[in-house]
């Protein structure tokens, strides 16, 4: 393989000069330091694999919480022109629509770090019960399902085609909630007959669970203000109480995208398609193969929304029922919910013409900006909030675009800290250590479905995410607007 | 820097212990397994026994169940990959566990095996990991030595 050669053209932004088998260059937004790192891994060999896709526009795009992936890299954008472009399941990946959401409260942080009867324990306070009841009624980890909700085929092919409105429709939710989420929640051009039976097996008892690995359900509070205009209109007030959840479309997802990965390689085997990775198997969109893929996908990214609308529910019935509030009397309501795995049609200049686009993230979030017509009237005159999660252990920013994102990275930033450790590092790391004494005494409760998966995912596994968010500001292409602090996280 | 760590399965057998070796090898995100076999058969068998590894504990007690399994694929890289996809499907959908398998007939587009299965019972068992998917990234199962050798990333 030829060597990757890096060319700094900003000052967070890298290029990754064009080889004769690429067909745009890379662009990679990092610190000096980040990109020193990134030596290290194949996160970078995988941006240039991305830039040999047939019809690729502009660059293959890393954002700065770029790691290696499989396929596509961790932190990945890339588009392609809808008419007579690519669709690739791998630059989406196996958690379709795996993605945040948001929740604020009109409940001040102090108020729920009260303990009773002069006790000193956090343990003991009403957020001590709230992580055990977030607990209790959100199933978490491999395996955990509520027995008392089913879902009937026909209940999951009107959740796939119709996404949160159907959850909401079964009173899992306020018709108000949908405005504040991607797409209202409900991404059109899903077609449930694409769903195989054994997607359909693998997804029906995952609706309403948080699964393991990196998700989490996190209350915590706003600890800083950077922009108060924006954050007043996001509805985020200083010292109250918020709610992220990070999940996405569980096995039914992961099924839709394991099917049709197979039919792509049966296609590619007989059309003789040389891939520099055979993750990053391809359909022209505007084949049988890519359309199946899409309506497919759709499907799954509308399950993942009504995942996080079933979760948002129990959320506000935890809280409800340790504070005895209604949700409504406690101001628990949608700040946003995103995507950072997905593939989307939308339109850009290209060259001086509007074209449509399939852009890709994987592991990068959609940050459209002010006056963007596919944004909620709401956040239309702010931009679209940007949830970017970090480790458990630190801290996690709201952002809002900026224009320069529309014409540089087709509207995009990235979706985390991204990892820095692998999770046999991260569990060697944490060896002889107690991970939850000491997360409890910086104030956090964590608790998890194993101690293994906490030991996996201890802050020092990621980047600082304040590092990552710097650069995406440093580099013009979102600004701060509010950074959360955690006080509880359960985790699969 | 990113270290490789060495895994070891221990199957009880009727009158022995078995031990399977594989390896983790350096990946930031994910799971890349790396192990042998002395046969083509042996690879695949050790293969589903570290994924299966991976996602529940070792103790392996329960009633055995017999399923009859066939995979056809346009190469041998490939068949090896949908051959662990059906480990997890055969876990994730039916709680099946992996326990080990007659492989009838194995060739570059095919495989039929009698898998023995397990049935997942918390009870008994402890569930380690959820495994999204067998990945295709750099899947290449090598031959040096009478030795054959298969490096995988599976998506957690």
């Amino acid at each position: 393989m030829a060597e990757i050669r890096l060319k700094q053209i900003g000052a967070y932004k890298w290029q990754m000069q064009q080889e004769a088998d690429m067909n745009v260059p890379g662009i990679v937004y990092a610190d000096e330091r980040m990109i020193s790192s990134l030596m290290h891994d194949e996160s970078l060999k995988q941006v240039r694999n991305v830039a040999m896709l047939p019809g690729i526009i502009n660059a293959s795009i890393a954002m700065p919480d770029i790691h290696a992936g499989y396929g596509f890299p961790i932190g990945g954008v890339a588009a392609f022109d809808s008419s007579d472009g690519i669709i690739s399941p791998g630059g989406v990946g196996y958690d379709i629509n795996c993605g945040v959401r948001l929740l604020r409260t009109d409940i001040p942080k102090d108020s729920i770090l009260k303990t009773q009867d002069s006790k000193t324990d956090i343990q003991d306070s009403i957020l001590g019960r709230l992580v055990d009841r977030l607990f209790d009624n959100i199933p978490s980890g491999v395996g955990s399902r509520r027995e008392d909700i089913q879902f009937s085929k026909a209940d999951l092919d009107r959740i796939a085609l119709n996404g949160v409105q159907e959850i909401i429709s079964k009173g899992f939710g306020l018709p108000e909630d949908i405005q504040r989420i991607e797409a209202n929640g409900t991404i059109s051009g899903a077609n449930p007959e694409n769903v195989s039976q054994r997607a359909r097996e693998r997804g029906h008892d995952q609706l309403g669970t948080l699964g393991s690995g990196n998700h989490f359900v996190e209350v915590g509070f706003v600890e800083e203000v950077y922009d108060q205009k924006v954050a007043d209109i996001f509805g985020l007030i200083k010292n109250n109480i918020t709610v992220l959840i990070h999940t996405g479309s569980r096995g039914f997802g992961y099924q839709i995208c394991d099917d049709n990965l197979r039919t792509l390689q049966s296609s590619a085997y007989k059309q003789h398609i040389v891939l520099p990775d055979r993750q990053l198997v391809w359909a022209y969109f505007n084949s049988k193969e890519g359309r199946q893929y899409f309506g497919a996908m759709n499907a799954a990214a509308n399950f993942a929304f009504a995942n996080r609308q079933l979760i948002t529910h129990w959320v506000r019935e935890s809280f409800e029922q340790v504070t005895g509030e209604t949700a409504d009397k406690l101001g628990m309501r949608i700040v946003y919910d995103v995507a950072h795995n997905i593939a989307k049609e939308e339109t850009y200049t290209i060259n001086g013409k509007q074209k449509k686009l399939m852009v890709h993230r994987k592991g990068a979030t959609r940050a459209f900006p002010a006056g963007h017509p596919e944004i909620p009237e709401a956040y239309r005159s702010t931009g679209q909030p940007v949830l970017i999660p970090g480790d458990m252990g630190r801290y996690s920013y709201v952002l809002v675009g900026t224009e320069q994102t529309l014409s540089e990275t087709f509207g995009t930033v990235c979706h985390g800290a991204g990892r820095l450790m692998s999770r046999g590092q991260a569990v060697r790391s944490s060896k002889g250590r107690q991970v939850i004494k000491e997360l409890k005494e910086k104030g956090i409760i964590v608790k998890g479905a194993t101690r293994a998966t906490i030991n996996e995912e201890i802050s020092e596994a990621y980047k600082d995410v304040a590092n990552v968010v710097d650069i995406v500001e440093g580099a013009g292409l979102a600004r701060k607007v509010a950074k959360l602090r955690p006080l509880g996280v359960i985790k699969g | 820097m990113l270290q490789s760590e060495r895994m070891h399965i221990l199957i009880n057998m009727n009158r022995s212990i078995k031990k399977i070796n594989y390896t983790l090898e350096p990946h930031t995100a994910d799971i890349c397994i790396k192990l042998g076999g002395t046969t083509l058969k042996k690879l695949f068998d050790n293969a589903a026994k570290a994924v299966t590894d991976q996602m529940v504990s070792a103790g392996k007690k329960g009633q055995k169940i017999m399923n009859d399994i066939a995979i056809i694929a346009p190469d041998k890289d490939l068949l090896f990959i949908y051959w662990l996809q059906e480990v997890l499907y055969q876990f994730y959908v039916h709680g099946l566990m992996y326990a080990g398998s007659k492989i009838k007939s194995l060739s570059n587009t095919t495989i039929k095996a009698e898998v023995a299965f397990i049935r997942f019972d918390p009870k008994e068992h402890d569930a380690k990991r959820e495994i999204k998917a067998v990945t295709y990234h750099d899947v290449h199962i090598e031959k040096k030595g009478g030795i054959y050798s298969v490096r995988f990333v599976v998506d957690i």
